[in-house]
């Protein structure tokens, strides 16, 4: 005997935004830029197989060399397109974690007046180099550091070449220290990324206290194949 | 007379993962005691399984002893004794309390009263002649993720409970989250979705329903989250 009831079809699944604030200043040029679009294409494509990143994660794109802007505004996994970067300019870091921060909190709006669920949004800052806009990225790192200990966002660091200063990427987050890519390893740095997303995309039921915070965030695959020891 | 039916199954994002069934369910029908019981480890801690499945069979062997008192003031202490019993057996093993992490939902009818008693995300649904309620719907935080365990130290504050007449109800549906999307008409308000149970509770009462019937339900079910997956049903006859 067989039980085929009635089920509810149009339930909204839950999102996770992700946003990646790239360093795309002049000392990108060359492989490491390269690299750094054959990764991010890569990355499109497997967020496009996997059936619930595509669905559930949403990703934007800003971009810090000369000015930081928004490349790719947050968009559904489904939908994402590559955009090939140019190189230009210095590095204003703490411009474009501002301008991440607004975008996370729009959407997080966004979900809230559309009745979707969602999952701590992740922000990701990949950097060669070092902060040119002093003053703006000390009060960008104060205002990023309040909403991660406010639990509003994951902030993952990561930093790229020789010339990085690290000890500037290990100011952006309280939790979590930055990661050094191994060379230029971004096509296996985006491939963990899809890899960590569908786990998020699938992630259920973390406790709302009781343990420390970093108790609660998703378990995530090792970075081992693009992260230098 | 009560017929309950039910079943646990792993979810596809589980199996993928070659992890078993974090979720456990069982009932008891003791004199004129009726227990239901379903819990839900923590999908992100090590014992999840063994959390849910203690905290099941600890309520089983306290339902057996068909307990006398107001139902409400019973699972008070049935969940207390879970959290203790989930502490012992985590001390044993030189584990931290949070590795066995589940959510638990307990209704439990004593004489003429019905109980409910909820820790965490699970969904209790009841019906009667004024149609399908859900009970103390979890209010979760911030993030869809989030959720209350029975092994948190204030447990006591997280405990949703809900204590009604029995002969205005004449069906309970006992879930975890996996199903939430599937049962519920609108996530934000935990309304249920109305043909889903009407159809749970015809096939509960139909001759031949079964276990093995619900789990093969549970396992063709497109949930959209991959989660495990529990449902146990008990209607009047």
């Amino acid at each position: 005997m067989d039980f085929a009831p009635r089920v509810k079809e149009d339930n909204p699944d839950p999102r996770i935004a992700c946003a990646l604030l790239l360093d795309t200043s002049y000392s990108m040029s060359g492989s490491p830029m390269e690299e750094l679009n054959a990764g991010f294409q890569l990355f499109c494509q497997e967020v496009h197989d996997d059936d619930l990143t595509a669905k559930r994660a949403e990703i934007a794109v800003i971009t810090f060399g000369g000015m930081a802007r928004v490349e790719i505004p947050f968009t559904e996994g489904r939908d994402l397109q590559p955009k090939p970067l140019q190189p230009s300019g210095n590095t204003p870091m703490g411009a474009a974690i501002d301008l991440g921060l607004n975008q996370i909190e729009a959407r997080k709006t966004e979900y809230k007046a559309a009745g979707l669920e969602y999952y701590r949004p992740w922000l990701f800052v990949l950097s060669d180099g070092e902060p040119t806009d002093g003053p703006v990225f000390t009060a960008a790192v104060q205002r990023l550091r309040a909403v991660e200990a406010a639990r509003g966002v994951t902030v993952f660091g990561i930093g790229v070449g020789s010339q990085v200063n690290m000890s500037a990427l290990g100011q952006l987050s309280g939790e979590r220290t930055p990661i050094r890519l191994q060379g230029v390893s971004f096509r296996e740095f985006f491939s963990w990324l899809s890899r960590s997303l569908s786990s998020a995309s699938s992630s259920n039921a973390f406790g709302s206290s009781d343990s420390s915070a970093v108790d609660q965030q998703i378990p995530l695959p090792s970075p081992a194949g693009w992260a230098a020891v | 007379m009560w017929k309950i039916i039910g079943g646990s199954i792993a979810g596809s994002s589980h199996t993928r993962e070659n992890k078993g069934c974090d979720d456990a369910n069982n009932w008891v029908v003791a004199g004129s005691t009726v227990c239901l019981t379903v819990a839900d480890g923590a999908g992100s801690k090590p014992q999840a399984a063994r959390g849910s499945r203690l905290a099941v069979d600890t309520v089983q062997k306290l339902a057996f002893n068909q307990p006398t008192c107001a139902p409400d003031v019973w699972l008070h202490e049935v969940f207390g004794e879970v959290h203790r019993e989930l502490d012992r057996e985590a001390n044993g093993d030189g584990l931290p309390r949070q590795h066995f992490a589940a959510t638990l939902a307990i209704a439990v009818l004593i004489g003429d009263q019905l109980a409910i008693g909820q820790v965490g995300d699970t969904v209790v649904v009841v019906g009667g002649p004024a149609g399908y309620t859900t009970i103390d719907p979890a209010g979760h935080g911030e993030y869809a993720n989030e959720t209350d365990f029975i092994t948190h130290s204030d447990w006591a504050a997280r405990l949703r409970m809900t204590v009604c007449p029995a002969e205005a109800v004449d069906a309970i549906f006992l879930s975890t989250d996996g199903l939430r999307y599937k049962i519920l008409d609108d996530l934000t308000a935990a309304k249920p979705y109305e043909p889903f149970f009407t159809d749970l509770a015809e096939f509960a009462r139909t001759d031949g329903s079964d276990n093995a019937a619900i789990e093969r339900f549970l396992s063709t079910v497109d949930d959209q989250t991959g989660d495990d997956k529990t449902l146990v049903v008990a209607v009047r006859t």
